[in-house]
């Protein structure tokens, strides 16, 4: 009677979310190329094996971990040093919890799209900002020199989700009961220990959380890549998912692009299967 | 935490009936025949029927260009002919990647845009129809140029009437080479370096020279008119790539490029972020004295209301280099018809009075559209008896110089290597180009990939 209940529900979540996964997957094992309609034959896990072999694969998988690894440390870190100040009592405290979430509720293109005039090389703010600091003599290429996009897309990337990391910290910070500080300051702990022995532990839950979710996003970046550079300057800034989006939209290989979809799923699965382990197994050792 | 992951029997049951229900589903989807089939029918061989009789909205989907000139002249055809039509448009920028997202999810179309890179992908993946034999066409390809008809044919087959038609052309800064006591505009690349040093050193700019290097659409054009403007070519007759040879016309413009920004440092390192409308905006600025920009933005660089250099853009041929005579590179983006559309006769015989309407001759016989199209922005057009209309030339006169106009037409060439998979070669190309300018390779490393791309694609389709 229950699952009758719930059938609908479950019909249309079957059809949003699990139907384009499998038929995602049933393309990736076919040849899938929208210029050949006619032929479509069953190729298993060629697809696959064309992608590991493209020029872009070892580039875009490199941008990709860069991006993931270095996005996800400064969300995380930026976003638990703002907790730990939002925490704290101060004039404006309100003001300033409200100003710090305003990355989070501009939309991603947007987002995009005012880093980019920042960035700008002949009069975004940036190059501005430093030439009037005296840092530089001219303004200088930015989304335009390789050795600096990547670095500045994750910027944008960060400053965007700092604010949802912040505020799952706080939230965990809030819930940790006073008494144990007040218990450890009358033990004679002092501030540093007393974050280290009582604040991380109780904020276990919430660097999970922070974490998967950091690096799904940090992994199947798109928008922010598609908005800021196109992949560019060269191939600088390709990571898997703008490849995965080429190969679909711009190639209208379906089959690859599926391939490279399905990729970037089972990186970012296992990824988040790791965090659930390493951290599930600290929280058992230490219960 | 650990323990709340565990699942029950039950559990791991219920998953697996759902995920089989899926695999059937998705099997079965698999089975069902493609939505658009390939090499598809000639539009002469399903009967035409009356556009009268068609008793639904046409959907006519561009790019945002001449938005409101094109609006009037579809209200005019839905007043003349009682079809009313749809009108959406988007950047041109995004254009590609939305049309195939709406053929792919079978979004209503009818006429849309294309451009002669992409007649032949889309004709491939049976997304849209020849219109060879449809009632009116001869009469009307007597009247197109050759590269109009060229550029919207493949495998033989026609595919639409153009919308417009250009080149790239070489605009410089008129008031500049005065200030730099330049009397005329350079002939050759050379001296284009060197009357671009003469320009920087007189203080009238940083970098004189423009040519928009963001990996966009028009890059493939700016890669184009360079080469063939030094007698070089990118494709033989067989389709082969020959731009790789050493020493060659491709390699030459390229480090040509690699030196303008490096050595001699006449354009901005920054290029690479440059895209053609942030170059026009520059242009207009007065911030280059030289650019590579489509012959119909000479309209808008001299319009006083859009640009601060009104009166002083010129048109010059385009540089010579190496064995070559300045040709450049033309195109033309045609319109074209859906496989949709000419599965309803009705519906064909409608989308076929709206191409007509729109890329050829009005009711009263008059290539009206193309013309308003030049009048509102330049743009050009493919027709040979407009070059005759007397508003024409009165407006080529206000803006431009007709005789170099034509000159340069007259030696313009059609982009070679249009066969379906020139998209994905091109996307790779450009990067290859954008990373020989930025120094990450050397040019002739980026034309050996570039051209080992091309011959991987070309084995893989056969």
């Amino acid at each position: 009677m229950a699952l009758l209940f719930l059938a609908p529900a479950l019909l249309i979540m079957f059809a949003v979310n699990v139907y384009p996964v499998l038929y995602a997957l049933w393309i990736s094992l076919h040849r899938s190329d929208l210029r050949r309609p006619l032929s479509n034959p069953f190729v298993g896990l060629g697809n696959f094996v064309a992608v590991f072999s493209e020029s872009y694969f070892v580039s875009s998988l490199l941008h990709t971990l860069q991006f993931t690894l270095l996005g996800v440390a400064l969300v995380t870190a930026v976003g638990l040093a703002s907790a730990l100040i939002l925490n704290e009592k101060f004039p404006l405290q309100p003001v300033a919890f409200a100003v710090f979430l305003i990355p989070w509720a501009v939309p991603s293109v947007v987002n995009g799209l005012m880093w980019k005039w920042i960035y700008d090389s002949q009069f975004g703010s940036l190059n501005g900002l430093l030439y009037s600091l005296g840092l530089i003599d001219a303004y200088q290429p930015m989304l335009g020199d390789p050795a600096k996009a990547m670095y500045l897309v994750i910027n944008a990337f960060v400053w965007k989700e700092v604010p949802l990391a912040g505020l799952l910290f706080l939230t965990t910070l809030k819930s940790i009961p006073h008494e144990l500080y007040e218990a450890a300051m009358v033990d004679g702990a002092d501030a540093l220990r007393r974050f280290r022995y009582i604040t991380l532990p109780s904020l276990k839950p919430a660097f999970l959380l922070v974490l998967i979710y950091n690096t799904m996003q940090a992994i199947r970046a798109f928008d922010i890549i598609y908005v800021l550079t196109e992949g560019g300057p060269g191939d600088a800034t390709g990571n898997l998912a703008w490849s995965a989006y080429q190969e679909s939209f711009r190639h209208l290989n379906l089959g690859r692009g599926s391939a490279l979809a399905y990729l970037i799923a089972m990186g970012t699965f296992v990824i988040a299967y790791w965090y659930l382990k390493a951290l599930g197994r600290e929280e058992k050792e230490n219960a | 935490m650990g323990d709340g992951f565990k699942l029950t029997r039950r559990q791991v049951l219920q998953a697996g009936a759902f995920a089989g229900m899926g695999m059937l589903l998705g099997g079965l989807a698999g089975c069902a025949k493609p939505d658009s089939e390939g090499g598809t029918t000639p539009a002469a061989a399903v009967p035409i029927g009356s556009a009268h009789a068609y008793k639904g909205t046409l959907n006519l989907y561009g790019w945002s260009a001449v938005v409101e000139t094109i609006q009037k002249r579809v209200d005019a055809f839905t007043a003349a002919k009682h079809l009313p039509v749809n009108y959406a448009h988007t950047a041109y920028a995004q254009y590609h990647d939305a049309v195939v997202t709406k053929f792919t999810g079978n979004a209503p179309l009818d006429l849309l845009y294309s451009s002669d890179a992409w007649v032949s992908e889309w004709a491939e993946a049976g997304w849209i129809v020849p219109v060879d034999g449809l009632p009116g066409l001869a009469e009307l390809k007597k009247d197109l140029v050759d590269s109009a008809i060229s550029a919207a044919t493949y495998k033989g087959k026609f595919y639409g009437l153009p919308y417009y038609a250009d080149y790239m052309a070489f605009l410089y800064n008129s008031e500049h080479l005065e200030k730099a006591g330049i009397k005329a505009p350079p002939a050759t690349w050379d001296e284009v370096v060197q009357q671009a040093k003469q320009i920087k050193a007189a203080g009238v700019v940083e970098y004189p020279l423009l040519i928009a290097l963001a990996q966009e659409t028009w890059l493939t054009e700016y890669i184009y008119a360079q080469v063939y403007s030094r007698g070089g070519s990118m494709f033989d007759q067989e389709n082969e790539a020959v731009f790789d040879k050493a020493g060659g016309a491709a390699e030459a413009a390229l480090q040509w490029m690699v030196d303008a920004v490096h050595t001699h440092k006449i354009m901005n390192p920054a290029i690479v972020e440059t895209g053609e409308l942030a170059g026009l905006k520059a242009m207009q600025a007065g911030q280059a004295s030289f650019i590579l920009l489509g012959r119909y933005r000479l309209s808008s660089l001299n319009d006083p209301k859009q640009s601060q250099i009104a009166g002083k853009a010129r048109q010059a041929m385009m540089p010579r280099g190496m064995s070559g005579k300045g040709e450049t590179v033309s195109w033309t983006r045609p319109y074209v018809i859906s496989a949709a559309a000419a599965k309803d006769k009705d519906r064909l015989a409608a989308a076929w009075e709206l191409m007509q309407w729109l890329g050829g001759k009005d009711d009263q016989g008059r290539y009206e559209t193309q013309k308003q199209v030049l009048l509102a922005s330049g743009s050009s057009f493919a027709t040979k008896p407009l070059f005759q209309d007397p508003q024409v030339e009165a407006f080529y006169k206000e803006w431009g110089d007709p005789h170099v106009m034509q000159q340069q037409m007259d030696i313009a060439r059609t982009k070679e290597g249009l066969l379906p998979f020139f998209s994905e070669w091109d996307t790779f190309n450009k990067a290859a180009w954008s990373n020989a300018v930025l120094k990450r390779t050397t040019p002739a490393e980026a034309l050996k990939t570039s051209a080992a791309k091309w011959r991987d694609l070309k084995k893989s389709w056969k």
